[in-house]
């Protein structure tokens, strides 16, 4: 078996035992990368230069010890390119420091492998938004691979990586890891540092690991959780054994199905087989009991509130002044902002920023994100409620598989709208994961994945993690 | 070049005109179209005039479906700013090491003299 198909966990083994070392790992995902790459476009940048010097002097004994990881193009990796996907960063911008994931996964021993295509400045649902490379679905090469973190989720999905970091606002790493049929988590809000993330929309950002494996996921999640002084939003919280967790089963669990998520626009197909997961955890001994969260039509207005608000704020910082795109011989300050910012941003995210801005301006705050605000509560309590009747949650990730490329192009508010099964746990802070329960034929002959979303209570990861141990297929 | 923002910061008069008339009729939810080119000038956000009547479109087709919120009752419920608040983090008081001077020098697209350059901010007297 070659090495890039292999886990992190089965790989780790390997090396232990001296069968293989970090290098060969290394190689023979190089190897992978010069074949397929070029078809599937996961990536934007590699070091393998550095990688084989961090495998060859990596420590074995450490939890990652040799292990390669891909980076999502968002995280800051000393002296590593951070594009975030955009013109605006594409070139002039070196990473001066490591994210704090980034360190955590350098200090348990893992090798930096590359960096991977999102949707520019993480906004989108196709990494189609990307302003610099197009990144194709490897289970079928005309559709999406979904996004934002598309590059992360097909890089895995194609053995080009044996695991990646992406980032979550809105379900930036379920749905891409959904779409390509691969493990997605995105933890609770505070379980994670984002110091060195490129913020987006900062209530709702999380990073989280996609792996091709739910034993890897909880490897990836145990080296990146935790408090962080540089992140005053990180909690100060004990980490839990994950991997101990795993094996527990699902017996005697309560399981939640929210009617809410079934309903009206879900594809039969997909439906089904969300169900026929249910059923398989019913039959390892759990009880399903049908729950409503009934704010769940207001999730899409309420995000798509929030998230702007907060993305025009952080994108302020991008004005070509201290790094990134400056327009050339701009006439004063105002005209290098102005000029800087319309040359250096893409469609998407000028429409977020003008929509943010508006939605805060005199007069219009109160009515739109005030409201978002308290409608956020309602929704946030749709799920405290629920949890108090039920342990997790079951539901699609996605209401259909992966689209084909191109398609919705004009029509963001078509695409908005198909993000509203993953919106409400970054609005409500809970932890979720998409995990593969089964496949659509599409008309061409493909297998399209469809993912088991599973969603848990705040900081209940090991709770998520040990019901999607059961739900793997 | 027209701007709706000029160059003492304040924005055009009629500009403003959208944002009157939603002040003088508050329960609702502004119905009338988003003024596309005043917003991106707050922004600071030069568009073409093809960007300007496409982004007016679709922005009015998400602000219609945002407006759904408006049908809720909201009276008496706390907003939500962050899911899992916390309050007066602090770190131990102890000097910590900066990043290196040349390493963000080094990103920035017009330096001299150790610092970054811009364009000149005050007039010649």
């Amino acid at each position: 078996m070659s090495l890039s198909t292999s886990t992190l966990s089965a790989l780790r083994k390997q090396l232990v035992a001296g069968e293989i070392t970090a290098v060969d790992i290394v190689d023979d995902l190089a190897s992978a990368i010069a074949a397929r790459d070029s078809d599937i476009g996961a990536y934007l940048s590699l070091d393998l230069e550095g990688a084989r010097a961090a495998a060859a002097g990596a420590d074995l004994s450490l939890p990652l010890g040799g292990l390669p990881i891909a980076l999502k193009d968002n995280i800051n990796a000393l002296g590593q390119p951070c594009t975030c996907g955009s013109r605006f960063l594409e070139t002039g911008y070196t990473a001066p420091y490591d994210a704090t994931v980034t360190r955590r996964l350098r200090d348990a021993g893992a090798v930096l492998l590359g960096r991977t295509n999102m949707d520019e400045f993480a906004m989108g649902s196709a990494t189609e938004n990307s302003a610099l490379q197009l990144t194709r679905n490897p289970r079928d090469r005309e559709r999406i691979a979904g996004g934002s973190s598309g590059g992360s989720a097909a890089a895995v999905a194609a053995d080009l990586a044996i695991a990646a970091l992406g980032s979550d606002t809105g379900g930036s790493i379920r749905q891409p890891a959904s779409h390509c049929g691969v493990v997605g988590l995105k933890p609770s809000y505070g379980r994670v540092s984002r110091y060195g993330l490129v913020a987006f929309a900062s209530s709702l950002d999380q990073i989280g690991p996609l792996t091709k494996t739910v034993e890897d996921a909880a490897l990836l999640l145990q080296a990146i959780a935790g408090p962080d002084i540089r992140d005053s939003t990180c909690l100060d919280v004990p980490v839990p054994d994950y991997s101990e967790e795993l094996g527990k089963g699902v017996a005697g669990m309560r399981l939640g199905i929210p009617k809410e998520y079934f309903g009206e626009g879900i594809d039969p197909q997909v439906r089904a087989h969300v169900e026929a997961a249910a059923k398989r955890l019913e039959t390892a001994g759990a009880e399903l009991v049908e729950i409503s969260l009934p704010h769940t039509e207001h999730a899409v207005a309420t995000y798509y509130i929030i998230a702007p608000a907060e993305a025009s704020s952080n994108l302020s910082r991008f004005d070509g002044i201290r790094y990134g795109k400056r327009a050339e011989a701009p006439a004063d300050l105002l005209d290098l902002y102005c000029r800087s910012r319309e040359e250096g941003f893409g469609p998407e995210v000028k429409r977020r920023i003008i929509l943010g801005t508006y939605v805060l301006s005199s007069g219009y705050y109160d009515a739109y994100y005030s409201r978002a605000q308290k409608v956020r509560t309602l929704i946030r309590k749709d799920f405290e409620t629920a949890f108090g009747q039920v342990d997790a949650i079951l539901t699609p990730v996605a209401p259909a598989p992966a689209r084909k490329l191109g398609e919705f192009a004009d029509d963001p508010l078509h695409e908005y709208l198909s993000d509203i099964l993953t919106l409400g746990a970054n609005l409500a802070g809970i932890c979720g994961i998409s995990v593969p329960c089964g496949s659509v034929a599409s008309e061409s002959g493909t297998q399209l994945p469809v993912g088991l979303q599973i969603l848990a209570p705040h900081l209940a990861e090991a709770t998520l993690l040990r019901v999607a141990k059961a739900a793997e297929l | 070049m027209e701007r709706a923002v000029d160059e003492s910061g304040a924005p055009a008069e009629h500009a403003l005109a959208p944002a009157r008339a939603f002040l003088s009729n508050p329960r609702r939810m502004a119905t009338e179209h988003i003024d596309v080119r005043y917003v991106a000038g707050l922004a600071r956000l030069e568009l073409s005039e093809e960007e300007t009547s496409v982004f007016q479109r679709q922005l009015d087709a998400i602000l219609g479906h945002v407006e759904s919120l408006s049908a809720l009752d909201v009276a008496g419920i706390e907003p939500t700013s962050y899911p899992a608040p916390v309050y007066d983090v602090m770190r131990e008081d102890v000097p910590g090491a900066s990043l290196p001077r040349e390493a963000v020098l080094r990103n920035a697209p017009d330096q001299a003299q150790d610092q970054i350059r811009v364009p000149k901010v005050i007039a010649d007297a």
